[in-house]
């Protein structure tokens, strides 16, 4: 009787660690660990600084593009890429414009609105750091794959313009950190972005707010071209009903 | 003898019916309002308005969205877009293409545009392919790939680094176009959203504006229901044509039964019975067949506006069986009575006959129609007054009217005719005071514009949208041919760069800025280097950058290839995608070419007058198109005036013969003179300065003028007398009613006719009256 006890005891003691070991934490964790999980996480915070490092690799390049720089996001919407090397170069992203300034060429500004794709993929990032689930369904269709300790959120584009440029954006991290982003692009090409949360930079940019000057003149991007030529045809309605 | 006079009458019946139904079967009614203003002589005017009308871009309609959230109005906008372009694929569609800022470019855009950029780039020079400036360029693309979202064209840039095809397109605008929110069209506050849809018609062809606002708005009414905040309102040259014919259609309608009907009260009233009111019409109908078949013989076809004007211009042909009516009674049968009356109506119908005989010398097509009609109306009543009303009417007609009628109108009459003196009078006073005045005219043709003051304020907030006001300011450069004409405009786009800059106007476009001559575009040719200049020039360049010289041999060979392709010529630019530009802006003519630089928002007109006579550009001219209408619409109406005084002559003549006195002239000119005077005088009382319509409805004032003071001032016994006092009373109430109508109208040109007559007509009655024979009163009844 009682090695039977025994072993039926231990049967259920090793049931009972197997699923402590094996099943319960994974069933446990597929309940919780999703999407909007990761994303509140992340919205949790007020603001991100990482430093950076870009590696592109286009098919025009000799060898693949290495730059480097300081990437700022502040809720809700300002998103800020400050590159450091090669050149000294500044993006701003805020609302729905994108200002653009360099030490020696004046400010530029280009409204991302006029533009949906360039929109929908500079929020593949900033609605990812916002937590802003919606905003990414609205471009994206969203994948989520790993771990709270190592997840992976794969945007695959569904917006229409957006489909013609971009394959995917595949967006690495751990806990509510970023660490690498990957933008595929149709046709092969990828940027590789590798981030690293800066500790000390962070506390001196909560001291100094990121200046929002004025904008300067409009500038035009290659889409305009398309904008173009549609307006050119209409440009002068006649004036014949003035006659 | 009832039975032929029954004979006759149902004999005119049928012929009017027969005729009815012809008219009706083949009219064709044009709705075109231009047709109505003058047509130019000058040759320059002449192609303006042909350049302009002709356009393709006549046939565009400018939809609006509003009256809800910008991110609503852009799905519907969206959402409309793709039903209007998915109705452009199918077969017998009258949408020719659908724009709406939607990045769609067709691959046709696309290879043009990468086949010609270095040829149309105007920014292209020595600099363009120097290692330096190729150097420069490159690094700004590495600088554009550092940005978070793409700065460059990824599709083009390994054969266009040098980023030629954007310089391209931003020379195509000096000047604001519409913004663009999620990808379509929208105002600067994001109230409105837009969408161009260009017809395969002109706009002036009403009936296909019409089926295309029809299918738009079933279109959009589907989407509708899903979005009821959102509102489409429309503008454009084809929805305005349709608008305004809609508009005049149902206020002739509404006019014509009103008028009608009045008319046929007045005359049960006055005669008491039925067959009276039919008898009366009957001259009237006969009149407005008449002149239809007569127009629509001499011409082809019938203005929707003459009809309406035509036929209230020969509503007086109402006069003549009241006059002859009137006559009738126990002594008198209506043989006698047309007898006794024809002289006088005879010398009435006679002169107004001849007052529009000098609008059939006038230039617009619109006035010559209108003359045709009201001449052969007038001829057929008044024959028909003559010669079938007194066979058809009944030798036992009664016409009964009552007594009242005749008492009150003698004495009105009489008690007017005490006071030539107060007329005079108050006639010289005006007129004194009119001399005073120094502006009786304005010609602006604009102010006659039959569009509502929404209306107006739609179209220019869409056109200030897009761009296009002002566009009244235009310099026509005149060539031998193409070459020539772009040559030319070339050679003034320096200097319009120079007043843009100053800020004297805000933009300009020319034909030149999107096909340059082919001088401009050999001598671009000749800047491209020779290939293996090319390749060690940029190769340097590309020295030290992280970029891959083999992957841009695109570039290379796309410079290699616009060497040996031909020049863009003329032929070939009609077939790509600039075509609209070109045919706009380019005009061939009998003699030579055209071409037009609009100029847009003139913001200092002295300093571009100056600067314009500073310009020794051959074939050139600055012109102001509002300007040019208006000095038209003067030359045109100087020269009406000046067949208006022959005109007056050949009346005076004809009075002369037909009264054989001096003073039974001037008895008859002078009261008409008042009545011009007293018109014009309530016009420029009313703060209204006369046009054209104005001075072209005195002439009829003139003829019911006539008409009334030949019957006052006849000799004949005082029963008749009497009898005429009544008639002339009755006229002038059918005529002053019904054009007082017609001043409640909703185009601005059928008011200024219908106040100029309804006014002209009272004072005609007023001032004739005062000169009236005198009648003894009750005494002279032995």
């Amino acid at each position: 009787m009682k090695p039977v006890l025994v072993s039926y005891m231990n049967r259920i003691a090793i049931v009972c660690v197997v699923l402590l070991l094996g099943v319960g934490p994974s069933a446990f964790g597929k309940e919780v660990w999703t999407v909007s999980k990761l994303l509140n996480q992340i919205a949790n915070h007020k603001g991100f600084i990482y430093n950076y490092t870009e590696t592109k690799y286009m098919s025009f390049f000799q060898d693949p593009m290495q730059s480097k720089g300081i990437l700022v996001f502040r809720n809700p919407d300002f998103l800020q890429k400050q590159v450091t090397h090669p050149s000294y170069d500044n993006f701003k992203i805020i609302g729905d414009k994108l200002i653009i300034s360099r030490q020696d060429k004046p400010k530029r500004e280009v409204l991302l609105s006029n533009y949906p794709e360039l929109l929908a993929l500079a929020e593949s990032l900033r609605a990812t750091l916002s937590g802003k689930q919606d905003t990414l369904k609205k471009y994206y269709s969203v994948k989520l794959r790993g771990s709270r300790s190592s997840w992976q959120l794969t945007l695959t584009p569904t917006d229409i313009d957006l489909v013609e440029i971009i394959e995917f954006v595949e967006i690495r991290g751990k806990n509510e950190f970023l660490q690498q982003v990957t933008i595929k692009e149709v046709g092969g090409d990828k940027s590789v972005l590798k981030l690293l949360v800066d500790i000390e930079n962070q506390k001196q940019q909560k001291q100094q707010k990121p200046s929002r000057k004025k904008p300067v003149e409009g500038k035009k991007n290659h889409s305009a071209l398309l904008n173009a030529l549609q307006y050119g045809l209409v440009a002068h309605l006649p004036l014949a009903l003035s006659r | 003898m009832i039975a032929l006079r029954y004979w006759y009458l149902a004999g005119w019946l049928l012929i009017l019916l027969l005729a009815a139904i012809w008219i009706a079967g083949s009219l064709q009614v044009n709705s075109d309002l231009s047709q109505f203003l003058p047509q130019d002589n000058s040759l320059h005017n002449r192609l303006l308005k042909k350049a302009i009308g002709s356009s393709p871009t006549t046939g565009t309609l400018m939809l609006s969205l509003q009256g809800s959230s910008p991110t609503v109005l852009a799905k519907v906008n969206k959402r409309l877009a793709a039903k209007l372009r998915a109705r452009a694929k199918q077969e017998h569609t009258l949408i020719e293409e659908v724009l709406n800022g939607e990045l769609k470019f067709s691959q046709k855009h696309k290879a043009f545009v990468l086949r010609y950029h270095w040829l149309l780039n105007p920014n292209l020079s020595e600099q363009t392919f120097t290692t330096a400036h190729m150097r420069q360029k490159m690094s700004d693309l590495l600088q554009a790939m550092q940005s978070p979202v793409p700065l460059y064209d990824k599709s083009t840039v390994t054969v266009d680094p040098l980023a030629s095809i954007k310089e391209l397109v931003s020379s195509w605008f000096d000047q604001a176009r519409p913004g663009r929110y999620r990808g379509v069209w929208f105002s600067q506050d994001k109230s409105l959203s837009l969408i161009f849809v260009q017809s395969k018609s002109s706009g002036v062809n009403i009936n296909a504006s019409q089926a295309l606002i029809k299918t738009i708005q079933s279109d959009f009414e589907k989407i509708q229901t899903e979005f009821p905040d959102v509102k489409l309102v429309m503008s454009g040259v084809g929805y305005y044509a349709v608008v305004i014919r809609d508009k005049i259609r149902s206020d002739i309608t509404r006019l014509s039964i009103a008028a009608g009907l009045f008319v046929c009260f007045l005359l049960f009233y006055v005669y008491r019975g039925f067959a009276p009111m039919l008898f009366g019409i009957m001259p009237l109908l006969t009149a407005i067949i008449a002149g239809t078949i007569a127009v629509m013989l001499v011409f082809g076809q019938i203005f929707g506006i003459t009809m309406a004007f035509g036929i209230t211009l020969i509503g007086v042909t109402i006069d003549y069986p009241i006059h002859f009516f009137t006559h009738i009674h126990k002594s008198s049968t209506p043989k006698k009575a047309i007898v006794g009356i024809w002289p006088t109506l005879r010398l009435g119908v006679l002169t107004t006959i001849v007052g529009f005989t000098a609008m059939l010398l006038a230039g617009f097509e619109g006035l010559k129609q209108l003359a045709v009609f009201a001449i052969i109306g007038l001829l057929a009543a008044a024959l028909v007054t003559r010669w079938l009303l007194p066979i058809v009417i009944s030798e036992t007609q009664k016409f009964n009217m009552p007594a009242h009628l005749l008492r009150f109108s003698n004495r009105s009459i009489q008690l007017l005719g005490k006071t030539p003196w107060l007329v005079a009078l108050v006639s010289l006073i005006t007129l004194a005071w009119i001399i005073s005045q120094d502006n009786l005219t304005d010609y602006d043709v604009k102010k006659l514009t039959p569009l509502t003051a929404s209306q107006k304020q739609t179209d220019r907030r869409l056109r200030d949208i897009i761009g296009t006001t002002n566009t009244r300011h235009v310099i026509v450069i005149n060539a031998n041919n193409v070459e020539q004409a772009l040559q030319r405009s070339e050679a003034l786009t320096a200097q319009l760069n120079l007043l843009v800059n100053d800020k004297v106007i805000g933009g300009y476009d020319m034909a030149a800025r999107y096909l340059p001559s082919l001088k401009t575009q050999g001598q671009r040719l000749a800047l491209i280097p020779q290939r293996a200049e090319l390749e060690a020039r940029f190769k340097m360049a590309l020295q030290g950058l992280p970029f891959r010289y083999q992957s841009f041999s695109g570039f290379i060979d796309s410079l290699e290839a616009v060497k040996q392709q031909p020049l863009l010529d003329y032929q070939s630019a009609l077939r790509s995608p600039l075509q609209w530009k070109v045919e706009t802006l380019l005009h061939q003519h009998e003699t030579g070419w055209m071409a037009l630089v609009l100029l847009r928002r003139v913001k200092d007109y002295p300093a571009l007058l100056s600067w314009g006579s500073k310009q020794h550009v051959d074939g050139m001219k600055l012109l102001d198109l509002r300007q040019e209408s208006t000095d038209a619409m003067a030359t045109y109406v100087n020269e009406a005036i000046r067949l208006l005084a022959w005109g007056t002559v050949i009346i005076l003549t004809i009075l002369l013969i037909g009264l054989r006195s001096i003073k039974d002239t001037l008895r008859v000119v002078l009261p008409i003179a008042a009545a011009l005077i007293l018109t014009i005088g309530f016009w420029l009382l009313s703060g209204v300065k006369l046009n054209m319509f104005h001075l072209i409805s005195l002439l009829l004032v003139v003829g019911i003028g006539l008409d009334y003071v030949l019957f006052f001032i006849r000799k004949t016994s005082s029963e008749d007398h009497r009898l005429d006092f009544l008639a002339v009373w009755i006229c002038n109430i059918t005529t002053v009613v019904v054009f007082g109508l017609l001043f409640f109208s909703f185009p601005l040109v059928l008011q200024a006719v219908g106040g100029t007559v309804a006014v002209g007509a009272l004072a005609a009655f007023i001032a004739s009256a005062s000169v009236a024979e005198k009648v003894n009163g009750e005494k002279s009844e032995s």
